[in-house]
């Protein structure tokens, strides 16, 4: 079973040390996106990184649409990897986007492996909830997400049946894939589309405990600073750090800053 | 007034796109006049009608000149004089000139003919331009729009202003005639209008009116972008916000009225005029721009934060921006919001991982916040020193009309598949040769346990056979070849029988798609089957013992074995058993009959229900030493009716009480309670025993046709009793229910809706 979800995951290790930190890329890419960080840990860390089934090079047989269409079922993953790899309670979680849901959601669930959080443009709830939440989005602009992602797909996704290239791991059609879309495929990338965009998690977010640093950008339309300020409110034992760049991927676009503030307080 | 006294300035109206960058080149020589030029004609047309006092002449092209004809000269009078009366209420003499035959527009020169024509025409104003065009044609000569006679410093204001097409014509108007009205000491010398909006105008006025004119109105209008004045020792710079200013002067030692005289071409600022406007006709006079200005693609550059750090004419033309409202500004903000989205949490991680995207489709927002589809390249790589990223969109607006068609048209292929499929009872499964899974049905994933969609996550053809393995207890031998058959016998909770039969897949093209696995459910045909087999063992079983009586009796009488005396009782016994024998082979025909003419033959008529029971219930035999039925009702049905056909009612009812009976050998009540349900608003009758009872399981198969709940044989009947029943009461407008208990007994409600 362990070994299962090792292949399953596409589970890596690297890097010594006594803590452990463990990666979990957002919606849209894979353990990649993470390249730029893990090297300045390698000395001091264990690092785990994984995708998400349905992502990067993970086992898409063990895709279900009806598991991974709620952020449950990405933290079961989370779970499944602690579990396999039989972690204690010192794994700092480093998530990006919805990832930071999926593993508050993980420790919700099962507290035991989690010792604190690192939280990179995180956000509860993208939708707009008025009067009292404001996501940045209305339902409508992500149908119309939904609607550029099929289009974006169309050129190599075959929708003349409901087929999928159920290709085998490492076979040409992912690969080639790798070169357009870190997500290997369709209906897999609009299921987590879905689970990510349209999922609120604020009563989620208000129930943890666990120490969190909430890195968010003073430019970045995915994830803006109000909602930085909002988990801060929520998540009881939190510190926020605003980086004053643009975008949504200060670790890949930003290393240095991420990885300075990353340093500071895991050695706390 | 030191200038132009000669010549009057004439601002033409020019009707033609294609002449437009000639115009440009040639109004260098016709120096001192308007033009005004439109590639449309009813923008033309609007411009004029808004004010056609400030056009001295009209030029137009001949594909349009039917058109102006007609509005313009509705006596089809060509003697280039309109009355203007008709069409816009006022009185007006503007002489057109008609391009084509008569002019070459290449050269835009006027024939001999048409100069004379103009001339003799004998309008000032088109001889002017009859003489100035006579002098273009001659190299290396222009003609001058300054007075002789007065001498002095003159300098030259020349600026661009762009986009026209945001002004109306109104605006235009008034700024052309606003500047010649309000300037007594300058005069516009030239104004070129390009067609996509951009114009270019020439004051000249002495160094106080140009200044007090630059700074009154040119300066701080920031339509305009590129100003230039000309004067002598002013090699002076200066910056301004959208545009830069220079003066460029004459020489010293020529006087304002040797400007006139001299080549044009030789002249500073001649040539400083014709570069400058090379440049700006090169350059679309967007001015100041790098070359991919006028590259017919959007294109922007940002820093690695997204800031946009360039932006071409192009891109701000189409969304309809100020460059200020966006350079310095974040990329994102060219996008409507699940724009956004895409853009951070695909494009951005793309490029800062592999430092490119290739035809990404994303929309942006136009004006009146529209949506303009865009495909999308970028690639990361340096400006101006700076690591940044350059994006380059082409507009889609038709492709992306047909690749919605294109993912609706398959979108209703797969639905109609879907459910085609969907209501099959069979199965179908499409595997290509690399053991993908190409299509399969809801059969086909319930044959696994496990939803369609999810059934497309299997890795492989392989990996379903697998799973279907598991469901069988013997190894599952699956069609190798075309045309092959297996029998799969499946345990998912209950015995599932399915053949397998294989095909392939041939595209039109001869390619083959892929092998189509058919699954035929043969669970009930197998089920039929059998219980056909039994009936006819157990029909023949019944058939054959009171034949044997028969024959065994009738051979004794034959021979004379039978006593007188016991001969009556034998005869009786052959009577009964013939009569039991016909009864028998009724039943079977009287299904038959039913079920061949869907009802048809059915007496239907009014009958009071209350004495309808009660016959139907005389008329039945109650078995020897049993109980007659036990009726009993709490309402008062008197005086309702029922509409059946009454001997088939009768059937039905002395069915259900036979297997009353039948089914409790050993004794009980069979009773029958008759109530109103008015709920459903119906008429029912139940009827119960005490008898055996059903299993379960037995339940569902009751109606079955040769059903029989006693396997034991010990019952009499060939299990057609109900069957029959359940059919007629379809026809009679209502139905039974079954319950039962084992060991307790049995109840039948037979309802007639109302």
């Amino acid at each position: 079973m362990s070994m299962d979800v090792i292949k399953r995951n596409n589970v890596c290790i690297q890097g010594d040390g006594d803590s452990i930190l463990l990666y979990a890329h957002g919606f849209g890419c894979s353990q990649a996106m993470w390249n730029r960080i893990t090297p300045e840990f390698n000395a001091s860390h264990k690092q785990i990184l994984f995708d998400y089934v349905g992502s990067g090079q993970s086992d898409l047989s063990a895709f279900s649409v009806n598991r991974y269409s709620s952020l449950e079922g990405y933290a079961q993953d989370v779970i499944d990897i602690c579990d396999a790899l039989n972690l204690q309670e010192n794994v700092t979680f480093v998530g990006h986007s919805v990832s930071c849901s999926i593993g508050l959601i993980a420790s919700l669930l099962c507290p035991r492996f989690f010792n604190q959080f690192i939280l990179i443009g995180a956000s509860p709830c993208f939708i707009n909830v008025p009067p009292d939440y404001m996501g940045g989005f209305e339902r409508e602009d992500l149908i119309d997400l939904l609607a550029l992602m099929d289009q974006n797909y169309l050129g190599w996704a075959n929708y003349l049946a409901p087929i999928v290239a159920g290709e085998p791991q490492g076979g040409a059609i992912s690969g080639e894939l790798s070169n357009s879309f870190c997500s290997t495929d369709p209906l897999v990338a609009k299921v987590f589309a879905k689970a990510t965009f349209f999922a609120d998690n604020r009563e989620e977010f208000s129930r943890v405990l666990k120490p969190c640093l909430i890195l968010q950008n003073s430019h970045d339309s995915l994830a803006p600073v109000r909602i930085g300020e909002y988990m801060h409110q929520q998540l009881k034992n939190s510190q926020l750090t605003i980086f004053d760049i643009a975008g949504h991927c200060a670790h890949m676009t930003h290393p240095e800053l991420v990885i300075e503030a990353m340093k500071n307080y895991v050695t706390l | 007034m030191p200038m132009n006294q000669s010549i009057r300035c004439l601002t033409i109206l020019v009707i033609d796109e294609s002449l437009v960058i000639d115009l440009v080149n040639k109004s260098l020589t016709y120096f001192g006049h308007s033009v005004v030029a439109f590639n449309n004609i009813n923008n033309a047309l609007n411009a004029f009608k808004a004010n056609p006092l400030i056009f001295d002449v009209v030029i137009v092209d001949q594909k349009y000149s039917e058109i102006v004809k007609s509005l313009f000269y509705p006596n089809d009078d060509l003697d280039a004089r309109i009355l203007l009366k008709n069409i816009f209420g006022v009185i007006h003499e503007t002489p057109f000139l008609i391009w084509g035959d008569t002019i070459d527009s290449t050269e835009l020169i006027f024939s001999q003919e048409t100069a004379i024509y103009l001339l003799n025409k004998n309008y000032n104003a088109l001889k002017t331009i009859g003489n100035w065009l006579n002098v273009i044609a001659q190299e290396n000569h222009s003609i001058s729009a300054v007075d002789k006679e007065n001498e002095g410093e003159v300098y030259q204001l020349i600026y661009a202003s762009k986009a026209i097409e945001d002004l109306s014509e109104n605006d235009l108007i008034s700024i052309l005639t606003g500047a010649r009205q309000s300037n007594q000491s300058t005069h516009i010398t030239g104004t070129l209008i390009y067609h996509r909006g951009f114009f270019l105008q020439i004051i000249e006025g002495d160094k106080a009116s140009i200044t007090a004119l630059f700074y009154s109105q040119i300066a701080n209008d920031r339509r305009h972008y590129n100003v230039t004045i000309f004067h002598e020792g002013y090699a002076l710079k200066r910056e301004f916000p959208n545009w830069q200013m220079g003066f460029y002067g004459t020489s010293g030692n020529e006087s304002y009225s040797l400007l006139g005289l001299t080549d044009f071409k030789k002249h500073p600022a001649g040539q400083f005029f014709r570069r400058y406007l090379t440049q700006i006709q090169k350059h679309f006079l967007h001015f100041e721009l790098d070359d991919f200005d006028y590259l017919p693609c959007l294109i922007l550059i940002t820093d690695k934060n997204g800031i946009i750090l360039k932006v071409n004419s192009e891109l701000l033309i189409l969304i309809g921006k100020e460059r200020d409202d966006v350079e310095g500004k974040s990329i994102n903000e060219l996008f409507p919001p699940a724009g956004r989205i895409f853009l951070q949490t695909y494009v951005w991680t793309m490029l800062c991982h592999q430092g490119n995207v290739n035809e990404i489709h994303l929309k942006l927002t136009g004006q009146h916040n529209t949506r303009i589809p865009v495909i999308l390249n970028c690639k990361r790589g340096v400006f101006e020193g700076v690591e940044s990223y350059f994006w380059v969109f082409v507009v889609s607006v038709e492709r992306d009309k047909f690749e919605v068609e294109i993912l609706e048209s398959q979108r209703r292929t797969e639905s109609l598949l879907k459910t085609i499929f969907h209501i099959s009872p069979n199965g179908y499964l499409l595997i290509d040769d690399n053991q993908r899974i190409l299509f399969a049905n809801d059969m086909i994933a319930q044959l696994i346990e496990c939803s369609l969609e999810d059934l497309y996550f299997l890795s492989s053809g392989d990996e379903f056979w697998k799973h279907l393995a598991c469901y069988s207890q013997k190894d599952l031998s699956i069609p190798q070849k075309i045309g092959e058959t297996r029998y799969f016998e499946l345990l998912k909770p209950r015995l599932i029988k399915l053949v397998c039969s294989m095909q392939s897949i041939v595209l039109s093209n001869g390619k083959v798609l892929g092998n189509l696995f058919y699954f035929n459910d043969i669970t009930k045909e197998e089920e039929s089957n059998r219980i056909k087999a039994e009936f006819l063992t157990h029909a023949s079983h019944e058939l054959r013992t009171p034949l044997a009586s028969i024959h065994g009796y009738s051979e004794l009488l034959e021979h004379g074995m039978i006593s007188i005396e016991s001969q009556p009782s034998v005869v009786h016994i052959i009577y009964e058993q013939s009569t039991w024998l016909i009864a028998m082979v009724d039943e079977l025909l009287d299904l038959h009959r039913i079920e061949t003419r869907s009802g048809h033959g059915f007496e239907k008529n009014n009958y009071f229900f209350n004495e309808l029971i009660h016959e139907t219930l005389a008329e039945f035999s109650v078995p020897k030493e049993r109980q007659a039925v036990i009726l009993s009702t709490f309402q008062d049905l008197t005086g309702i009716e029922l509409y059946v056909d009454k001997i088939k009612f009768k059937q039905v009812i002395h069915a259900i009480i036979d297997n009353a009976y039948k089914y409790s050998p050993n004794g009980g009540n069979v009773s029958l309670y008759t109530r109103i349900n008015t709920a459903s608003n119906a008429l029912e009758i139940e009827i119960t025993d005490e008898g055996l009872g059903v299993a379960e399981s037995d339940i569902p198969l009751i109606f079955e046709r040769f059903f029989r709940v006693d396997k034991s044989g010990n019952i009499p009947g060939i299990g057609l009793g109900l069957t029959i029943a359940k059919e007629i009461m379809f026809f009679l407008n209502g139905e039974i229910d079954f319950n039962s208990i084992p060991n307790q007994g049995s109840r039948v409600v037979v309802r007639f809706y109302l």
